[in-house]
């Protein structure tokens, strides 16, 4: 059922059982999970279907710190969310992304890699993936021509990703789930909603009601007998700082950590592969036309124990084209994400023309590293709000991103051990980009250390309220009705990318919630 | 055939013969010039690239920067008059590697005995 906030008279009172903040990967795959249930749910958007400038405008925010893409165009405000711009990309953390690791400060879930595996395999069906089999071994049976390089894996190993045909080129989740959503009469999704106060009982320790307004001049009141925030990390913790009026520091911000430990992957092109000879494979492609796998070298868990490093890896892309290809944190500038897709897209054109006559010699057996690595949780990298208002007068969001030294130790030492691995197979060399070549240079960052829109911690989750906005459940501390679905419950992020796992812990925090329910009733 | 063609083709093949046959001398030591060309490194650089290399290797190991020196630390790996030894020197690179005896020269991860060949390749005159 579909209700456009903007058509309905001013101030209604709207109420559910369960209030969904937010139709992204995150909402969408949770409202999804309660089809055909006995429960009300209310499925509160910002946006409407089509992209809106002047609703993505409540997104624009100031950054300070490493240079980050404009707050505005790296997420999108409409049914579906940011999955209108999502790759598709899948891929589940490894066990050791959920354990402390006394090398990475801050570091540790209170939940492990088993406690997610079934929900990993709910959230591949979700995100209309294939079987919940990441093996490379699985997928040379599916497919052929999947030939790994021939490396010791218990040091450098073949991850695999699936990649979602639900990504933005087919139109995101929105395209798959809009008519399931609008036909659910269980469902009752509002579009142009937009929540911008969060209201507790006097004692702070239930939510009452939500207030949404919309730039129709429209308020409205939300009251559920639970709350989800699934607006993305920075979205979610902006709006827990600015429902300030019954406690100053925002809600579930008593100890101070709402907004912190926010993380990116750090995506960087780091080191030029050079074969000797062709080596034929499929592995390392990527299909534009139809994607389903995807692989990137790995480092094994004990490697990064014993050089005491985060987890990361690195995929390869024709160095013919990367070299004429620029940073997507220069290209990926325009405040309207449309634009900067474009600009994106004009120079990748731009680079594979260029390409197209330079691909000769050993420089078409050559390859580029994309290293992706989890940012070590830091609790200086953080969204807070600032004293500008945006049109519906919410506190704008700040983000100051902040990298440390072990990200590029890190970023450097894997490089450095898939350039020993590669040596000793006998099928290349790598070169390091000048960037890591000064092993005493452990703090500047080039131009183009891209992020990967992935906006993770803000709300990271901890048994220990002096540790963590959000519970091994995902329920925010001391407030017996609020919970935050999605990447900014992370402790850490891990090296894939986090879709998958995000919808994985929202589908696990569903089922919380619906046991909690089931209890009440 | 254009004389010139032949002049090229004839120096070529004179090459070919003598490379077995023609060893290196230094003082009392005599050595495959094979030690001073990284085979691997040579389907993905020029010569100019190995010398630059070679070059660079000879500037961060200043104790290196000699003929003498280089082939005395090559010489176990030389691949003999007849080039029977050769494997023992891919192997080395490969054990290397595995080992992380390692060394980087402008960002190039090569093993300690193939920089080494570069470095000796940039001292040998032509």
């Amino acid at each position: 059922m579909h209700i456009d906030a903007r058509n309905l008279p001013n101030n209604q009172i709207i109420e559910g059982d369960i209030c969904i903040i937010g139709a992204g990967a995150a909402g969408i795959s949770m409202a999804l999970d309660w089809l055909k249930s006995s429960y009300k749910v209310i499925l509160l958007e910002s946006g409407g279907f089509e992209y809106d400038d002047k609703v993505q405008d409540l997104y624009k925010g100031r950054t300070t710190g490493q240079k980050y893409f404009p707050l505005k165009s790296s997420r999108l405000s409409l049914f579906g969310g940011t999955t209108g711009h999502w790759a598709g990309m899948c891929s589940p953390f490894d066990d050791i992304d959920f354990v402390e690791r006394h090398w990475v400060p801050n570091s540790g879930w209170p939940i492990s890699r088993k406690d997610l595996d079934p929900f990993y395999a709910r959230a591949n069906e979700k995100l209309k993936l294939g079987p919940y089999n990441y093996n490379l071994d699985f997928w040379q049976k599916e497919m052929p021509n999947l030939n790994p390089f021939p490396l010791d894996e218990s040091i450098v190993w073949h991850k695999m990703w699936q990649i979602s045909p639900a990504w933005g080129f087919n139109g995101g989740l929105s395209s798959f789930y809009k008519e399931d959503i609008l036909k659910a009469k269980n469902i009752h999704l509002y579009t142009y909603a937009t929540v911008v106060d969060i209201k507790a009982n006097e004692n702070v320790t239930n939510i009452d009601h939500v207030l949404v307004k919309n730039l129709a001049g429209k308020s409205h009141i939300v009251k559920a007998k639970h709350f989800i925030l699934a607006s993305g990390a920075i979205q979610n913790a902006r709006l827990l700082l600015a429902s300030n009026k019954q406690v100053p520091q925002g809600l579930g911000n008593d100890n101070d950590l709402v907004g912190r430990y926010f993380m990116e992957h750090l995506e960087i092109q780091t080191a030029e592969l050079w074969l000797f000879k062709p080596f034929p494979t499929d592995l390392f492609t990527f299909f534009f036309d139809n994607p389903k796998v995807w692989c990137e070298l790995a480092i094994a868990e004990k490697v990064q124990i014993e050089n005491k490093i985060l987890n990361g890896t690195a995929g390869l892309s024709p160095l013919s084209t990367a070299r004429h290809t620029k940073p997507r944190m220069e290209t990926w500038q325009n405040e309207d994400p449309r634009k900067s897709v474009d600009n994106m897209f004009k120079n990748w054109d731009e680079a594979a023309l260029l390409a197209k006559n330079e691909n000769k010699g050993a420089v078409s057996r050559a390859f580029e590293f994309q290293t992706r690595i989890e940012q070590a949780p830091n609790p200086d990298s953080r969204v807070s709000i600032g004293p500008e208002l945006d049109e519906l007068g919410m506190p704008r969001a700040n983000l100051h991103w902040a990298l440390t030294e072990l990200d590029k130790r890190s970023i450097r030492k894997i490089n450095q051990i898939i350039g020993q691995q590669i040596g000793r197979s006998g099928i290349g060399r790598v070169k390091l980009k000048e960037i890591l070549q000064d092993e005493k240079d452990n703090f500047s960052w080039p131009e183009g250390t891209n992020g990967g829109w992935h906006h993770m911690g803000t709300t990271r989750m901890s048994h220990d309220p002096k540790k963590g906005v959000v519970d091994a459940n995902c329920q925010v501390h001391g407030l017996e009705n609020l919970y935050v679905a999605g990447s900014g419950c992370y402790v850490t992020s891990g090296a894939p990318n986090p879709t998958l796992t995000l919808v994985a812990l929202s589908l696990r925090l569903s089922d919380f919630v619906k046991n909690k329910l089931g209890k009440q009733q | 055939m254009k004389r010139r063609n032949f002049i090229i083709v004839s120096a070529v093949g004179a090459a070919a013969v003598s490379i077995p046959i023609l060893f290196h001398l230094l003082d009392d030591i005599e050595y495959n010039p094979a030690l001073g060309q990284p085979k691997s490194l040579m389907l993905i650089w020029d010569q100019e690239t190995i010398k630059s290399i070679g070059n660079q290797y000879r500037s961060i190991y200043p104790k290196e920067n000699s003929e003498r020196s280089l082939v005395k630390l090559l010489k176990e790996f030389d691949p003999g008059q007849d080039g029977s030894n050769a494997w023992a020197l891919e192997e080395n690179i490969t054990d290397e590697f595995q080992n992380g005896n390692t060394v980087m020269i402008d960002g190039w991860i090569l093993s300690l005995t193939e920089a080494r060949q570069c470095a000796l390749a940039s001292v040998v005159k032509p």
